[in-house]
């Protein structure tokens, strides 16, 4: 009987939609007053579903759903459950935190909405299975979480939010224009066959354009990055651990099922994919280092992490045989990061919670195990994820498999000195007030902990990539080690010498492009009105206007009492006109 | 010398002289330019109707000016463009086509159910159904083609919807800004028609349902926040999300469907309409849809975040034993059905009973397309 109701609901794809829209049903409840207490109870709870759904063994499925907008497909491949699984995990571990950290707040249950509005959209984006149900929950997703951006009304929030309304916008804008033209050549909305479809199209280029830009203003894409160390330390950590953890993650999730990979005559494609993730792998880490918020330290490394993905993107870009392996290193990668980055954004609330000697030595244990799996130390989810892309850089097109491979080691040092100075920034001191809000967060803390350990090297990835060969061998292990010891090492160096003098550091503030882009716009700013105060040009057209029309009314004037005169001869002269031209062409045509 | 030539550019003239003339005047000899306006006019009807004559008993009506050397201007009265111009003329005044829109946002000032009527439903729509009738059922779409009448009519279009974004943008009384809303949506609907393919033509024929409840909720909303907080102006809505939730709730809705966020309706029609650019093999449209869309975005995004995230700066009025709801039910409930209705056609469109599928079974009946 369960059975039947429960293939029912998968085969009508109500399942996904429950699983999508429970979120958007509690969050009304939290509008009545009335039912606010149970809802906000319940709220984080309403990602469970979704995370049972990724874990309940079951064949890739995919629904159509023909009442749903212009006829919607849901459902679950291999990569979506991958995705599924981080984006519900996070949302869950998230949620339940932020009901401690935000305890004492009477303003939370209109951050619990924006959160669970922004819930709802981020699940829903894992399951679609075409572009406008895709669209549909992007377009939530992205400007519901402008509440939880601002959520805080500082100043600093307000601009952080600004600045990425309008890159959500403008990326809404590019993506309707890469989906309208992909659905145009490719005659359907589904996104099955479609990374086919467009590769074939005759605007291809263009469409991946459109595409790199509307996904990757989400990705974090360089140089399209600048709004995310804004507004990721700009929320509350609860939401930034989600928004740098899953909501990131969507443009990976996009560009797998729009951009063709492992379609030949995509490399410039490829190399401009490669360039760029390596760009921003290293620019992450280099302006991060110079930061001194931990958060905005924590939102540099993901635009350094992402730029490892990207390259993954690019290496798919790249080769036939490299599509599938790249998926896989993408979705394996995306899930390492996701939930080591949202352990760390969740211990930096723990760690400013936590009070007493035992509470932060637990907080600091826990910090240091998720900065050594980011950095990817031996034996870590972040190891297997760096050895993967390793073993997938084979396949890159060009002079890339020579480069790759040291910059991998190197990019594993630099993350490793950014850790370290994420480390030294968020070090829990003791404190005055006790642990009682510490002990909340701990628990879904630790869980995200123990997925950190446990769901990369557990996780089915299938045939393309051995999780176990990536860890075990002593090659492997030493080829982990050794970039992290140096990094450590490096860091170590540093902080002697700068105990026995002062260096001068530099400090790029954070957002950096985006400073540049705003003095711009003073600066067009204040043209523009220049340009409108000083209007000479104008002065002098309307002078000659009023030349005239005071001429024409002088000489009006002049014949005053004969207007009355002109008015009736004109009318009288219209009249005769017409009739005179009426009986012309009688008289011509008849 | 032939005469019939001369006809042509009499037209022109008939129009420029007057026109000349007027401008020049200054506006206290009110009377004189009102009698110079509907003297041309006059001379241009008879002229018109001339020329429509000659037409009939099939005279050909050409003139050639030497407009530069080497380059000739060719005066060329064929009959059924005219024709057409003129029709789409007399209905483009009702559907606000620039630079026939200018008594739509002066028509504003009506009190808001009537302009709610006025904007979505009754005058507006008239004309945009009349030149879906025109292009359609009296010239024939494959016809208007033939005759290289559409793109022309494309672009006005596109004008209009640039055009009205930009004059919205730049307002600050929040109906007006509404109505110029208005001039640039309800172009999309003449945009549709005139790209002329199934799918576009779907995209505008749904139009006229999606934006008629989209712009009637954002007025009916606009009213409420007149009637209950006297607030007219965009400037003023600091924090009113607070005060009227249920109003604000609905003109967000009704905002985010002109953006053409989906689910709203607003995204059904721009999805079709760009389907059908690239149908039509004129994919500047969608470059035209984009812009509109980011225009739209840029005068309503800020509305809502000073209607929610902004501290309110006014006086608040509490409710009270006599009015316990924000407003009245009678004003609140019908912007609420409206925008539960424009959301609900946009998420939706796929049922058998929703507007896009009668536009669907409209493009295919009674359009043969």
């Amino acid at each position: 009987m369960t059975s039947s109701w429960l293939e029912m609901a998968v085969s009508s794809g109500l399942i996904w939609l429950i699983g999508a829209g429970l979120p958007l049903v509690i969050a009304c409840a939290l509008l009545a007053r009335r039912w606010r207490p149970a809802a906000m109870f319940w709220a984080p709870w309403s990602a469970l579903p979704m995370l049972m759904l990724a874990v309940l063994p079951m064949g890739p499925i995919s629904v159509d759903v023909p009442w749903l907008l212009l006829g919607s497909r849901l459902g679950i491949d291999e990569t979506a459950r991958a995705f599924l699984f981080l984006t519900s995990l996070l949302w869950l571990t998230a949620g339940l935190s932020a009901g401690s950290y935000l305890a004492h707040d009477p303003r939370r249950h209109r951050f619990l909405f924006f959160y669970l509005l922004t819930m709802s959209g981020n699940l829903g984006l894992v399951v679609a299975g075409d572009m406008v149900s895709f669209y549909l929950f992007f377009a939530l997703m992205s400007f519901a979480s402008y509440g939880l951006v601002v959520y805080n009304r500082d100043e600093e929030a307000i601009r952080a939010g600004r600045v990425y309304m309008i890159l959500v916008v403008v990326g809404e804008m590019a993506l309707f224009a890469t989906f309208v033209l992909a659905a145009s050549t490719a005659g359907h909305t589904s996104f099955a066959g479609l990374p086919a479809a467009v590769a074939q199209s005759p605007v291809r280029d263009l469409i991946m354009a459109l595409a790199l830009v509307g996904l990757g203003i989400k990705a974090g894409l360089l140089p399209l990055h600048f709004w995310l160390p804004l507004a990721h330390p700009a929320a509350p950590a609860p939401a930034s651990a989600v928004l740098s953890g899953a909501m990131i993650k969507a443009g990976l999730i996009g560009w797998i099922r729009l951009l063709p990979l492992g379609t030949p005559d995509m490399e410039s494609w490829a190399h401009l994919c490669i360039a760029a993730g390596i760009a921003g792998a290293f620019y992450g880490v280099g302006v991060g280092l110079t930061q001194t918020n931990p958060k905005t330290v924590l939102a540099y490394s993901s635009i350094s992490q992402m730029g490892w993905m990207i390259t993954a993107i690019g290496l798919g870009l790249s080769d036939e045989m490299a599509a599938p392996v790249a998926v896989t290193v993408v979705s394996l990668f995306a899930m390492h990061h996701g939930l080591a980055k949202g352990a760390l954004f969740l211990g930096v609330a723990v760690a400013s919670a936590a009070g007493g000697a035992w509470m932060r030595r637990l907080t600091a244990a826990g910090l240091l195990f998720g900065s050594l799996s980011l950095a990817g130390a031996p034996l870590t989810s972040g190891a297997i994820a760096k050895g993967a892309l390793k073993a997938a850089v084979a396949g890159a097109p060009g002079f890339w498999p020579d480069v790759l491979a040291p910059l991998l080691s190197l990019g594993t040092i630099a993350t490793t000195l950014l850790m370290i100075r994420f480390l030294v920034l968020v070090w829990p001191r003791s404190q005055t007030h006790g642990d009682h809000e510490a002990i909340g967060l701990l628990v879904p803390w630790g869980a995200l902990l123990a997925a950190v350990l446990l769901a990369v090297p557990l996780w089915p990835w299938g045939t393309t990539v051995s999780v176990a060969d990536l860890v075990v061998s002593p090659a492997k292990l030493w080829s982990a080690a050794w970039p992290v010891s140096a990094g450590a090492a490096i860091a170590g160096l540093w902080l002697l010498a700068s105990r026995t003098r002062s260096w001068r550091t530099v400090s790029v503030p954070a957002g950096d492009l985006v400073v540049l882009l705003e003095s711009l716009a003073v600066a067009l700013g204040a043209i523009w009105q220049t340009v409108r105060e000083s209007p000479a040009r104008l002065e002098a057209l309307k002078k000659v206007v009023g030349e005239i029309r005071s001429r024409v009314s002088r000489m009006v004037r002049a014949t005053a009492g004969m207007e009355v005169w002109l008015i009736r001869g004109t009318t009288f002269a219209a009249a005769l006109l017409s009739i005179w031209l009426g009986l012309f062409v009688l008289l011509m045509f008849s | 010398m032939n005469w019939d030539s001369l006809l042509p550019i009499l037209l022109l003239l008939s129009s420029l002289l007057p026109g000349l003339i007027i401008f020049t005047l200054r506006e206290e000899f009110h009377a004189l330019r009102t009698v110079i306006n509907l003297s041309g006019a006059v001379v241009k009807l008879v002229l018109v109707g001339v020329m429509l004559w000659g037409v009939y008993n099939e005279h050909v009506y050409a003139a050639n000016l030497p407009f530069l050397p080497g380059l000739e201007l060719t005066f060329r009265a064929d009959p059924l463009p005219i024709i057409f111009a003129l029709l789409i003329g007399g209905f483009g005044v009702k559907a606000a086509l620039v630079p026939l829109h200018g008594w739509l946002p002066q028509a504003m000032v009506a009190p808001a159910p009537v302009s709610a009527l006025l904007h979505a439903v009754a005058v507006v729509k008239a004309g945009a159904f009349g030149i879906v009738r025109v292009v359609s059922d009296v010239y024939g779409l494959e016809f208007a083609r033939e005759l290289k009448l559409l793109t022309p009519l494309a672009i006005v279009a596109s004008v209009t919807i640039l055009y009205g974004s930009l004059r919205a943008l730049l307002q600050d009384d929040l109906k007006k800004r509404l109505a110029y809303s208005t001039v640039s949506q309800v172009s999309y609907i003449v945009l549709g028609v005139a790209m002329g393919t199934p799918l576009a033509v779907i995209g505008g024929v749904v139009h006229l349902v999606h934006q008629g409840l989209m712009k009637i909720t954002l007025f009916l909303c606009a009213g409420n926040l007149a009637e209950r907080l006297k607030i007219h102006r965009v400037s003023e809505m600091d924090g009113v999300g607070r005060q009227m939730p249920w109003t604000m709730t609905a003109f967000t809705l009704g905002a985010l469907g002109m953006i053409g966020v989906p689910p709203m309706a607003g995204f059904v029609t721009k999805w079709y309409l760009a389907m059908g650019a690239w149908e039509a093999s004129q994919p500047w449209v969608i470059g035209v849809l984009v812009a509109s869309s980011l225009l739209n975005s840029a005068y309503f995004l800020p509305i809502l975040y000073a209607a929610w995230f902004r501290p309110g700066q006014r006086q608040w009025i509490e409710p009270n034993e006599s009015e316990p709801m924000e407003v009245g039910l009678w004003l609140l409930v019908p912007p609420v059905i409206t925008a539960v209705v424009a959301l609900a056609v946009g998420l939706l469109a796929g049922v058998d009973v929703s507007p896009l599928a009668w536009a669907e079974i409209i493009a295919r009946r009674e359009l043969n397309l």
